[in-house]
């Protein structure tokens, strides 16, 4: 584990500066820098009188899944909202009055919100690599009409920064507004699949 | 995920708008583990699946008009009020209460959705008063229509910050 500063809160009291062994604390950026803090050490948490360093974990223990009843009660909603959240983004994008896009927007994100829900709820809480596992094998990913290479690459990453417990390393992503297909470390500038050279960087 | 995914069924069989929305939340939870490239690349994920989907949506009803298409809108957020019942007595014979809080303000927020579309639909942008624009709570999903923020969210008490405003 390691620790974080939340700027939001930081009053800059400093005395994390004062208790810390190593430095971490003291960088020009408000960031702690993680790979000089111990370990489970925890002085700077304990020091700061307005809590605003937490311990953030790098391992975490495969959650159990909740009862098979919750998720089967919990799939169809999650249907039902992402149906409803696809279909209030398409109208959104379509609208041309700048109001009424604004709120379809505004309820599309409700919705999003509440599907999302859905899926912590189910149990899908925080990345983990056993979880991501099964997407892989069953295909999901190639569900699509697009190559899939780049979501099998981008999923690759994932899993090998949670295998290190770490982040995975700093690569151009880009996602072609067209079609949907994901480019991971890729130069290109135009679509592969599509053609299309309206590419979104991530 | 396979598991909750077979268990989405959607109109096509292919959960692109469920899948979009998994990695999504998975995405802002690798923030919050301060692993930005992993959440780069879960959302990215998200943004293509959510493509996909939209891609598949137009293909399969190009031609609805639009107040057709907030009358369905509308009829599946209604639909949906039904399925929080029966979700959350499961969740409470099950002592599930972390699933409990969630379906509670969902059942809230999902009643403010229909009611929102009741006016949408009756007013159109006649909605907005003068200065007004859309806030979402982004913790629970509230969503109102308002000059400025509300201080704090009256689903789930969160302070202002957390709402994003369009």
């Amino acid at each position: 584990m390691f620790a974080v500063r939340n700027l939001k809160l930081c009053t800059k009291d400093c005395t994390c500066l004062y208790v810390c062994p190593t430095g971490a604390t003291a960088t020009e950026d408000g960031s702690i820098d993680a790979s000089k803090c111990l370990d489970g050490c925890r002085l700077c948490v304990d020091a700061c009188p307005s809590h605003a360093i937490y311990l953030c974990y790098t391992t975490y223990p495969l959650r159990p899944l909740p009862p098979a009843e919750i998720a089967a009660a919990l799939a169809p909603m999650l249907a039902q909202k992402s149906e409803t959240w696809v279909r209030l983004t398409a109208l959104a994008q379509a609208e041309s009055d700048p109001q009424v896009k604004q709120l379809l927007t505004g309820l599309a994100r409700s919705v999003q919100v509440l599907g999302e829900d859905c899926v912590r709820a189910a149990g899908y809480l925080i990345p983990e690599k056993e979880r991501l596992q099964t997407a892989i094998e069953s295909g999901l990913l190639q569900a699509g009409d697009v190559d899939p290479s780049g979501a099998l690459a981008a999923v690759g990453q994932i899993m090998a920064a949670l295998e290190q417990n770490g982040d995975a390393p700093d690569v151009p992503i880009a996602v072609c507004t067209q079609c949907g297909t994901l480019l991971v470390d890729d130069k290109r500038s135009s679509c592969p699949h599509c053609g299309a050279d309206n590419l979104g960087q991530v | 995920m396979k598991t909750l995914m077979d268990q989405v069924q959607t109109r096509d069989e292919r959960p692109f708008g469920a899948l979009s929305l998994a990695f999504g939340s998975l995405a802002q939870s690798a923030t919050r583990q301060q692993r930005p490239n992993v959440a780069r690349l879960l959302s990215a994920l998200a943004q293509s699946f959510q493509i996909q989907a939209l891609n598949a949506a137009r293909q399969e009803a190009p031609a609805e008009d639009s107040a057709a298409a907030l009358e369905t809108v509308q009829a599946q957020v209604k639909a949906q009020l039904d399925g929080y019942a029966s979700a959350t007595e499961q969740a409470t014979q099950l002592g599930e209460r972390g699933v409990l809080r969630a379906l509670l303000w969902g059942y809230k927020v999902t009643m403010i959705q229909n009611s929102l579309l009741t006016r949408l639909r009756r007013q159109g942008a006649g909605v907005f008063k003068e200065k007004q624009s859309v806030h979402v709570c982004e913790a629970c999903g509230f969503v109102i229509v308002k000059e400025g923020a509300p201080d704090i969210c009256p689903i789930c008490k969160a302070p202002r910050q957390r709402f994003v405003s369009l």
